[in-house]
């Protein structure tokens, strides 16, 4: 036991002096401009934001998921997800509603009790679907190598007036051996409404032309989804989907977009895919 | 079979040794010892949408756990094993299931103690190393890994631990090294050994690391922590001090910023014979120390910064209890105690004992770094902050009185006036809320009645022009001892401004004991509130149904 004398305060001057630490030094932040894709099929990321008009701290939030939209471009797929208590309409100027059924259904779906929150490609990251935004970065990251099994093809034509029509063909890039659903909605950006925020540049806590983009406007299909696998899709075959759907007249048609995405019966996204409408 | 299956087998099958056949065991194995406890919580839920309770399907809902340790000779093995069938509401569904998320063996041999496997460890005061099991709150934050206690000499104690923390069913992403060394000065020199005055001295040292996977942040991938204390008794004296400092450490709970953290907190007592003084004073900024930089809520904290607000046991007086803030906070507690002589005027035939305790906690002062950098903007030092300012925005205060007198053989009585200032927008999260200012008084009587039969009964009042209004409790309990009690209470709501919400909250309870073993049956209206235990809280949602509890211990 005597070498135990020396060995153990050995072993813990090991662990306290030697007890490692990183000192970072300004800029904290990398250059985030990476830009879009280069034409290659990658595995996209959808990101459920959760949040809503009267959520102060949501805007930074949202601040966060345009950082990772500069650094990912068209690979990062954003819906904004208005939906629980914040965002309930109440007196002017926050009497608008952004919810939806849709939304609702996943808010309540996924147990979403606090904003600003999200999902990305409804994956768990350290154990749990639902990620604050500080996380939501190295979620992807996490999760970025992973080989696309699938791919999207969109395409939106005018049918007349306000209906129009989204095909939408799937690839399978390998074989898959599992349900698989697909979802489509329609979301809207550049909506100038009142926000509420927590930011001393906004002592009053609000923002009334505050730029809400990526709304989640409706669903074109059910939000859990047409099944259009079975149990067997080889790899090589193509599947042809269309829906026809309407626009609603206070909607900004240059400003929407669809999103379509697959899942698989646990509602992971495998792959996703954003087509803005074209305007002559 | 994984690493860890193989090693909960491996537990179990030690265990069997010992407590599958007990007489045999203790036969085969004379001195040996086994010891555990059991709990067990269930709900059966009604619908009930007048207090806003949610549905639950499952309709019964149970938390239960229970721990079997056997030691021999030095050799200690242990489990613990839990059930959530589903998690009781309040509880985070990543509890979900059952298994042994808690197993370990330790030996001591000369001096030295080794534990492999989970572990609870706090070094110091815990304001850089702190794990802990509370069940009431959900929250067990134990170590997996290695941990070594060695005492040199006489006074010293050296410890130093690496591990994964819990995270509900998994670990937790980071990995925690550190080490403590604590000294006893008296004992470890001699010549010192019998002064008056004793001192203790401490070092701690903890670091954690995690991989950066972030593409925008340039994250520190190690942590590291330090602290150093002191602890001074003399007679009915005592002080205890502690420093502790953080590098850099941006995580989801500051927005990630890469300001340093610190915390300071200082505690002295001095009591004599009918006599207690305690003033306590704390400071922490930017303090949250996690093994996982996303984490929130109650999980995978290192650390614990220690409340400075006292713990209140009746309803009422409960109702706003103090959360505290690991972002920044400045704190103070007072507590006076002292007993009116029998026989006097004001101390009655039977004495008195009064109790004056007060307390409070602000924002710590936060300066923008620079004209272009919002305080605590992500991606930035944060802010600056002058060690002793105080911030502008009060967070709580608390000031009450407790009286407690015997009035004759069979009546005795405590009575409680509290004045509280609560900021519910900081300590719950919200925005829009009111700060809350509440008047509340209790009265508390017990009456011996003959046969070993007792009463007591609580009369609760809140007032407040703010959040639900006026509150009213009464509650009545008839006590068989040692085995039974009957109560009923019940709680109303009577001066919310909406009318639609001004209800009953009204229970029924009895409970049962025999030796180590406890029942409780309830039935009645849970409302929505908070629980806090030691300054880390969890939200109780509304709920209305039967409870069952079961406590029991060998």
């Amino acid at each position: 036991m005597r070498l135990l004398k020396f060995l153990f305060p050995g072993i813990f001057f090991f662990n306290v002096l030697f007890i490692s630490c990183d000192k970072i030094e300004p800029p904290y932040m990398t250059n985030v401009e990476q830009g879009g894709e280069n034409g290659e099929v990658v595995r996209k990321f959808l990101l459920e934001e959760f949040t809503g008009h009267r959520c102060p701290n949501c805007p930074a939030g949202s601040e966060i998921a345009k950082t990772l939209k500069n650094f990912y471009g068209d690979r990062l797929v954003i819906i904004s997800v208005h939906a629980g208590t914040f965002a309930i309409p109440v007196n002017a100027p926050f009497n608008y509603d952004f919810r939806t059924p849709e939304g609702n259904a996943l808010n309540t779906q996924f147990g979403v009790t606090s904003n600003p929150i999200g999902m990305l490609n409804r994956t768990e990251f350290e154990g749990t679907r639902l990620l604050t935004p500080a996380s939501w970065g190295s979620a992807m990251q996490a999760i970025e190598d992973i080989e696309p099994g699938l791919r999207i093809d969109l395409g939106i034509t005018s049918v007349s007036g306000n209906l129009y029509r989204v095909d939408a063909d799937i690839t399978a890039l390998k074989d898959h051996e599992e349900e698989l659903y697909l979802v489509a909605l329609i979301l809207e950006d550049g909506i100038i409404k009142p926000q509420k925020i927590t930011h001393p540049d906004h002592p009053t806590g609000e923002i009334l032309d505050y730029e809400h983009n990526h709304v989640l406007r409706k669903g074109i299909t059910n939000i859990w989804g047409d099944k259009i696998i079975e149990d067997l899709f080889p790899q090589g075959i193509i599947m042809e989907n269309s829906y026809t759907f309407e626009l609603d007249n206070s909607w900004v048609t240059a400003h929407c977009s669809v999103v379509v995405y697959v899942m698989n019966s646990n509602m992971e996204i495998l792959q996703v895919e954003k087509k803005k409408f074209s305007v002559k | 079979m994984t690493t860890k299956g193989k090693f909960v087998l491996l537990t179990m099958l030690l265990s069997s040794l010992f407590f599958v056949l007990p007489a045999t065991s203790q036969e085969l194995l004379p001195g040996a010892r086994v010891w555990g406890n059991f709990q067990m919580d269930a709900q059966y839920y009604q619908s009930d949408t007048v207090i806003g309770a949610p549905d639950v399907p499952e309709k019964i809902l149970m938390n239960a756990f229970a721990n079997i340790n056997a030691e021999y000779r030095g050799f200690t093995i242990g489990l613990r094993y839990e059930s959530y069938q589903n998690p009781l509401l309040g509880f985070d569904n990543r509890y979900r299931g059952s298994g042994i998320p808690y197993r370990f063996a330790s030996y001591t041999q000369e001096n030295l103690e080794v534990t492999l496997g989970n572990f609870y460890e706090q070094f110091g005061n815990g304001m850089v190393l702190r794990s802990y099991v509370e069940p009431n709150l959900g929250l067990d934050n134990s170590f997996d890994g290695i941990r070594l206690l060695y005492r040199p000499v006489s006074g010293v104690t050296l410890r130093t631990v690496i591990g994964q923390q819990r995270f509900y069913w998994d670990l937790g992403p980071g990995i925690v090294r550190g080490g403590d060394a604590e000294v006893h000065l008296n004992q470890a020199f001699s010549r010192f050994s019998d002064a008056q005055n004793q001192w203790i001295v401490g070092l701690s040292g903890v670091s954690k690391f995690q991989r950066d996977q972030d593409p925008i942040y340039i994250l520190p991938e190690n942590v590291a922590a330090f602290a150093g204390r002191i602890n001074f008794t003399r007679g009915g004296l005592n002080i205890n001090s502690e420093y502790a400092y953080k590098a850099n450490d941006p995580s989801a709970e500051n927005n990630f910023i890469y300001r340093h953290g610190e915390a300071f907190m200082m505690s002295s007592s001095y009591s004599f014979s009918g006599f207690g003084l305690l003033l306590s004073a704390k400071r922490i900024d930017n303090m949250g120390f996690r093994s996982s930089r996303s984490a929130t809520g109650n999980d995978l904290h290192i650390n614990y910064l220690p409340a400075m607000t006292r713990q209140h046991l009746y309803s009422l007086t409960g109702m706003y209890p103090y959360a505290t803030q690991p972002t920044g906070e400045m704190g103070a507690l007072a507590e006076l105690t002292f007993r009116l002589p029998r026989g006097s005027f004001a101390g009655g035939p039977f004495g008195t004992t009064v109790t004056i305790n007060s307390s409070i906690a602000n924002a710590i002062d936060k300066q923008p770094l620079n004209d272009t950098t919002a305080i605590g903007q992500t991606g930035t030092d944060g802010y600056t902050s002058r060690f002793f300012a105080l911030g502008d925005e009060k967070y709580f205060q608390d000031f009450n009185i407790e009286v407690s007198r015997r009035f004759s053989r069979n009546l005795r009585g405590t009575f409680t006036y509290m004045n509280l200032f609560y900021n519910q927008n900081v300590i719950e999260g919200y925005m829009d809320k009111e700060n809350v200012n509440a008047h509340i008084f209790v009265a508390d009587m017990t009456l011996r009645l003959e046969r070993r039969r007792s009463l007591r009964w609580e009369i609760q009042h809140l007032s407040t022009a703010q959040d639900n209004g006026n509150w009213a409790m009464l509650l009545v309990e008839y006590n068989i001892s040692p085995n039974w009690f009957f109560a009923v209470s019940d709680q109303y709501n009577y001066g919310n401004d909406d009318s639609d919400k001004q209800l009953h909250y009204y229970t029924l309870n009895m409970g049962y004991n025999k030796n180590a073993n406890r029942f409780v049956l309830g039935w009645g209206r849970q409302r929505e509130g908070i629980i806090c235990v030691g300054g880390v809280c969890r939200v109780v949602p509304a709920s209305t149904g039967f409870t069952l509890g079961v406590t029991s211990s060998f």
